[in-house]
């Protein structure tokens, strides 16, 4: 096992072009080429991925050798003269892309690729002007179906092997392979399978030619026609950044904008082809009133006064207590703040919550309460140091899939051990040693045995007569369980991942354990961390609690019937806040404790991923007087309300997002709102102004603005400092 | 000197230039009297545009949008996208022409990898509605129709055409070549 | 002279292991396990000046000599029995008729580099010599020559023979050892080299079946009567394998360095019909031909890499006058084109691109510029690329067009094969 940290780093000097620079051992000549600004044209390396020299495309001479060498496998050496540039070095460029073309079809008019590609770049820079090649190309069926996203294209491939040498190094699922050999070399997959790996869209974009095309993105348009803008993905809790490509306000595809500390520059299919919902013709375009039992679009002015004017009359009628919000972990960070706001401040009821929800607030409280250095709150760049990687019911690779890539990087290229505690077979067990097998429900028993084991120092015979009577509740044995508790007990650097919905006991005793293993083995090692996370399930789950969208605890998780702290907000916000212990999201979807609901707020849409989340919404509409729903789409909840309002996906409002790893992220409207539809923030502050409560956001920043000063954890960040990376929370 | 003031007494000059006069009363008129009489036109010019068909009545474009690129004037718009008729082909979804803003240059006619846009001879396309000057892909469909149908299209109109060397005017042998390209 | 490899050619069954320990095999390896220590055999087999015989020709004590010492590391020895070589028939030879040579000469090896698992890897067609060496492994195993405790030497060793799928680029070694590990044969890039990171990562030996059987002569018998044969730097015997237009083709074990035309015109009974010699490939089909004025020349690997060809395998191809270059250049060419493995560019389009200019000159459909073009792909497939497979398809491309361009220009210049005609009247 190497460690980044601790090799000690030879410095080479060598020289190319005539400029000289000193890079570290090991270094590949490519690579020190680029640190010095020169460009050697190449097809098949890839700097995450092994070199593998199939193109020859980046030939270059150096000084000694007779033999043009390739600068993609070749490590640098003491004392190189490299010249990219000379003649024989731009022959044999030339020569390999007069190669290369022989059998590629000259039908970039009608490939996707063309005016973005490669292979076309490097023609017309080092490539030859003409083509000596008069005999028939040749020809292929035109394109074959790889998978569910993938279309192939085997005249196009230039045989760089990118896309098998990602799915099987990169994915860990190499389900696309060679086959056939020399000229009649093509990408397949075996016979009746199909590649349907998750990660299978990443091929399309390190593709160099245009051999492999996104079915959705095919034929929709020519690069030059479109504008690329920055963005955050919304479908899973990683926030991987993301470049939408656009043309005339329409998304048309999704590319990775690689974020080291956030997705290496890979994304999901989930990412990668999850935006339909964004330009679908069912997007709502205007409000919609309720009228004579049916849903009628009506003018903004309209709806917001009519909201305002409802709302106002069943405070009135059933007092503050009657009404209630739900937000949707979808919503931005400023846009959660603000509808805490507005229904603490506004309508004056501590009835605010979120669905989905999982339990992370309880993380929360428990590093508040401690007060060990060594026991870090998770970041994703911890992963890239783990020795050991544990993960206690979750299943990463279906639910944040680009962490999973993260992982196998750790397990695969740096041999960090992983232990796996779940009922369920998933990706990554497979690399788990041991993998810790309960039946669903039963996972109190392993973190049982483990705290016993390293806590308490069991031996293995004892956990051994402890597992026999729970022969139903485990499917592991004594020995893998004692593996493990002296894996976790040994390790220096320790990455511990909680699953979303796990009982708050485990969470309790993870944290019990994690603290126990610290402070045992404090004295003796002093390097020793421990990095303890609970992966959230959607986009800003970690954010809406943040901000406190949450009927306990005011942003910052600041406990609202505590008088102390809360004074503060009441300070900042220049009002008495609501003192009753609110209701929750689940209670206030049945109507509340005997009705005592009367209105409901359902504020952020139904986007995908909240969709597919195994929780179905079940909304009891009987007792509720007024539904007021802002939502992208005629979704359920929609069709059962008085007033819709038409939101902004994040595609189309600025904002933020807090990632599972705990990393504030902003994001930038990239097209113009679908219709008449506003953002969340926008709708609130209307709403408020409304019901006369001064709202004046002019923009996100500004919301921005009061969070950092009111929500410790945020403290300090601003737009601009957020930048295009983000900023990863204390 | 002497012959500077004959030359004044006798209005020499005026004889000379009313010359040139007289003699244009034997010459034919070249006034042409349009719109009654319509010029003949040489086989270049460059007239409104159309896209072309196969004959069998298969569109040729292919939604590359490289006229669109190489518009200076950027009167073109294509949309292209998969032909559901033959899958996995793809085709101009739409295709509009601004023809208000065509400076008639005929650069999109060079760039056309298919040869599905051609210029015609047809001139007289005003109009009181200036709608009418954005050309859909169904006009400029039917543009081309009536060049192809009322014939008299000259070997030059055909090699502008089919600007591809040595090459048959087959449209079969065409048509697998862009069906192949596509 | 003194033959090494083909001593017991005419001893009947000498496939049986009772045959062949009466013949006085496996004895190298009681001085060889027991008296010898493993650097004292890379020793011996350095100072015979044993040179590869796969084709390379790279000095064997020398190659062995890399692989890392030290008993703690996991080592392997590939034995290279892939021969597909067009005009290369020696290893099967070997195979088939004396397999326990090979066996006592793999032992000898692993011991040498300290492999405890040895494997054959096996052209997949050469199913007759698959069977005969199964069967002489499991005797070997019988007798305790193989397996734990070799001998009583305290020396470990397991062979496995593997069988190939039938691609001619399996030869290389690292495309071997790819291959051995289960992936699609292709051709690492080096370095590494194989004796630092080979079969599964670990230090792997990869050597050619008649290297390996040279080694119990050369432990026996010692280095300085190995030496004694040959010329210098080019000692021992080589097994030549002689097909074409001769009159005796087939395997000859001779010393390095004798003429060729002594080969020819004695060992293989001259040209057949009493034609005249045109051309000569001396080391199977990846070397460069050779012309009737060089025949002369000596067949060891220093001369032929002086004359711009090599000796390879030495699989001799001989082709009389009636033979078209061209069609010659056409057939080796397709076999190139077809056993490329499309990894680098250069080689997966350049042969066939080649392939495909030679089938229009042959046709008579070319013209002079066809010729230009030919060489000048031939010149830059040559040198870009991992392995030595496209130097190989090359060699007799550019050698044709060197020596024997008159071919090429009558094929342009009567549009059709003329020899074809000739042929016809014939």
């Amino acid at each position: 096992m190497d460690r980044a940290g601790e090799r000690e780093f030879k410095s080479i000097s060598l020289v190319i072009d005539g400029k000289a620079i000193s890079v570290p051992e090991g270094t590949l000549v490519i690579e020190a080429a680029r640190m010095l600004g020169i460009e050697i044209p190449y097809f098949c390396y890839h700097p995450k991925m092994d070199p593998v020299g199939a193109c020859r495309m980046c030939l270059v001479e150096t000084g000694g050798r007779a033999k043009l060498i390739t600068a993609c496998t070749t490590r640098v050496e003491e004392g190189m003269t490299i010249s990219t540039d000379s003649i024989s070095a731009r022959k044999g460029q030339k020569d390999v892309l007069e190669f290369l073309l022989t059998n590629h079809p000259l039908d970039c008019p009608v490939c996707d690729k063309g005016g973005e590609c490669p292979l076309q770049d490097n023609t017309y820079k080092y490539g030859p002007a003409v083509s000596r090649f008069t005999i028939n190309k040749w020809g292929f069926k035109k394109p074959v179906e790889l998978g569910p996203y993938i279309l192939l294209d085997r005249e196009r491939c230039i045989m760089c092997m990118r896309c098998t040498r990602f799915s099987d190094e990169i994915a860990g699922h190499p389900q696309i392979g060679v086959i056939n050999s020399g000229r009649g070399s093509e990408i397949g997959v075996m016979h009746g399978q199909e590649f349907n790996s998750i990660f299978s869209g990443n091929t399309i974009e390190i593709c160099p030619v245009g051999a492999l095309t996104s079915k959705h993105f095919r034929f929709s348009g020519r690069p030059w026609e479109f504008k690329n803008r920055p963005g955050i993905c919304a479908n899973c809790a990683v926030g991987c950044n993301i470049n939408w490509t656009i043309r005339r306000h329409e998304i048309l595809r999704v590319l990775s904008r690689e974020n080291p500390d956030v997705d290496d520059g890979w994304l999901c299919d989930r990412g990668r082809f999850g935006y339909t919902h964004i330009n679908s013709p069912d997007r709502l375009t205007s409000p919609l009133i309720k009228r004579n039992g049916g849903l009628v679009p009506a003018g903004w002015d309209e709806a917001i006064s009519y909201a305002a004017q409802r709302l106002d009359e069943i405070t009135l009628k059933h007092g503050n207590e009657s009404i209630g919000g739900i937000g949707s972990p979808t919503l931005t960070n400023e846009e959660a703040y603000l509808f805490q706001k507005f229904m603490r401040k506004v309508v004056g009821s501590n009835n605010i919550d979120h669905w989905p929800k999982g339990n992370g607030a309880i993380i929360e409280k428990l590093f508040e309460g401690s007060s060990k250095n060594d026991l870090r709150r998770f970041a994703y760049s911890h992963l890239d140091e783990a020795d050991l990687i544990f993960l206690v019911g979750t299943d990463i690779s279906g639910e944040q899939p680009v962490l999973d890539l993260r992982l196998k990087k750790a397990v695969r290229k740096r041999g960090a051990r992983l232990i796996i505690l779940h009922h369920g077979k998933t990706d990554l067990t497979r690399y788990s040693s041991p993998w810790l097998k309960y039946k669903e429900g039963e996972e109190m028993l392993p973190i049982e045995l483990l705290k016993r084991i390293i806590l308490k120092g069991a031996k293995e015979e004892e956990i051994e007569e402890e597992i026999k009577g729970e022969a139903e509740a485990a499917s592991f044995s004594a020995r893998l369980v004692y593996e493990a508790g002296m894996a976790l007990s040994g390790s220096r650097r320790t990455v511990i991942l909680l699953g979303n919905n796990l009982p708050d006991g485990l969470i309790h005793a993870m944290f019990d354990l994690a603290s126990g293993i610290i402070g045992q083995s404090g004295e003796q090692r002093d390097d020793q961390w421990i990095s303890l996370g609970l992966l959230m399930g959607h986009a800003n789950s970690q954010g809406v609690l943040d901000m406190g969208l949450d009927p306990d605890y005011l942003p910052g998780y600041v406990r609202i019937d505590l008088d102390g702290p809360r004074a503060r907000f009441e300070t900042a916000w220049r009002y008495s806040l609501p003192r009753a212990k609110g209701l929750s999201a689940d209670e206030m979807l049945n109507g509340g404790n005997n009705g005592a609901i009367r209105a409901l707020f359902m504020m952020g849409s139904d986007q995908p991923s909240v969709q597919s989340s195994n929780n179905t919404l079940d909304l009891k509409r009987e007792g509720i007087e007024f539904l007021l729903v802002s939502d992208i789409t005629l979704s359920d909840k929609a069709r059962m309300a008085d007033v819709v309002f038409p939101s902004c996906t994040h595609a189309e409002k600025d904002g933020t997002f807090t990632n599972a790893g705990r990393r504030v992220q902003s994001f930038q409207k990239a097209i113009r709102p679908v219709g008449n539809s506003l953002s969340e923030w926008q709708i609130l502050c209307n709403l408020a102004i409304e019901m006369g409560e001064p709202f004046n956001y002019l923009s996100v920043s500004d919301i921005m603005d009061e969070i950092s000063t009111l929500v410790p954890s945020y403290k300090g960040i601003n737009y601009p400092l957020l930048g295009d990376k983000g900023i990863q929370l204390p | 000197m002497i012959k500077k003031v004959f030359k004044n007494i006798l209005f020499l000059e005026i004889v000379d230039g009313l010359s040139l006069t007289f003699k244009h009363m034997f010459v034919r008129a070249v006034t042409e009297q349009y719109p009654r009489k319509k010029r003949v036109l040489p086989d270049t010019y460059r007239g409104i545009l159309s896209l072309q068909k196969y004959d069998d009545g298969t569109e040729r474009c292919v939604g590359c949008a490289l006229c669109e690129a190489a518009c200076p004037s950027m009167a073109i718009t294509v949309v292209s996208g998969e032909d559901e008729k033959f899958p996995q082909r793809r085709f101009s979804r739409e295709y509009y022409i601004d023809i208000t803003r065509c400076v008639f240059c005929g650069f999109c006619v060079d760039a056309c990898p298919v040869d599905a846009l051609a210029m015609t001879k047809v001139y007289e396309f005003s109009s009181y509605d200036k709608n009418d000057l954005l050309l859909n892909k169904k006009s400029l469909l039917s543009l081309g129709d009536t060049i192809a149908k009322g014939g008299g299209m000259t070997p030059v109109e055909r090699k502008y055409k089919f600007p591809m060397e040595g090459e048959t005017n087959k449209i079969e042998s065409k048509k697998e070549e862009a069906l192949i390209l596509c | 002279m003194e033959l090494i490899l083909f001593k017991d050619r005419s001893v009947p069954d000498l496939k049986d292991i009772d045959v062949y320990i009466g013949r006085g095999g496996y004895q190298s390896l009681d001085k060889g396990l027991r008296l010898l220590k493993p650097d004292e055999i890379i020793d011996i087999v350095k100072r015979s000046g044993l040179r590869g015989r796969g084709g390379a020709g790279f000095p064997t004590g020398a190659k062995w000599d890399f692989i890392p010492k030290g008993k703690g590391i996991r080592k392997y020895l590939c034995c290279n029995a892939d021969e597909s070589e067009p005009g290369s028939f020696k290893d099967r030879e070997l195979m088939e008729f004396n397999p326990h040579l090979l066996i006592e000469g793999i032992i000898l090896a692993s011991y040498a580099i300290g492999a405890a698992v040895s494997y054959i890897y096996i052209r997949g067609e050469l199913v007759y010599a698959f069977r005969i060496l199964e069967k002489a492994i499991r005797e070997a195993y019988k007798r305790g020559l193989l397996g734990k405790d070799i001998r009583s030497s305290g020396f470990d060793l397991d062979v496995f023979i593997h069988r190939g799928a039938g691609a001619y680029i399996c030869g290389e070694e690292t495309a071997l050892i790819e291959s051995l590990e289960g992936k699609r044969g292709m051709p690492r890039v080096k370095p590494p080299f194989p004796a630092f990171y080979g079969l599964y990562g670990k230090p792997t030996m990869v050597n050619n079946v008649e290297t390996l059987c040279n080694i119990p002569y050369v432990v026996t018998n010692g280095h300085e009567r190995f030496a004694s044969q040959g010329r210098p730097r080019n000692t021992g015997t080589k097994i030549y394998c002689m097909s074409g237009d001769i009159n005796n083709p087939g395997n000859y074990e001779l010393p390095l360095g004798i003429p060729l035309r002594h080969l020819i015109y004695d060992v293989a009974g001259g040209i057949r019909n009493g034609r005249a010699l045109k051309a000569v490939i001396p080391g199977g089909a990846s070397a460069a031909m050779l012309t009737p004025d060089q025949v002369d020349i000596l067949m060891d690997f220093d001369s032929l890499a002086a004359a711009g060809s090599m000796l390879g395998t030495a699989g001799v191809i001989v082709m009389d006058e009636t033979r078209c270059m061209v069609k010659v250049a056409l057939t080796l060419s397709r076999f190139f084109f077809h056993e490329s493995c499309g990894k680098c560019t250069p080689c997966r389009e350049g042969t066939f691109w080649m392939h495909e200019i030679l089938k229009k000159l042959e046709a008579g459909a070319g013209k002079d510029e066809d010729v230009d073009l030919l060489l000048d792909v031939a010149n830059n497939i040559g040198g870009r690329t991992i392995c030595a497979l496209a130097d190989g398809a090359i060699a007799p491309v550019i050698s044709s067009i060197r020596h024997f361009g008159e071919d090429y220009r009558l094929h342009v210049k009567e549009a059709g094969c003329p020899y074809d005609r000739i042929m016809a009247r014939a």
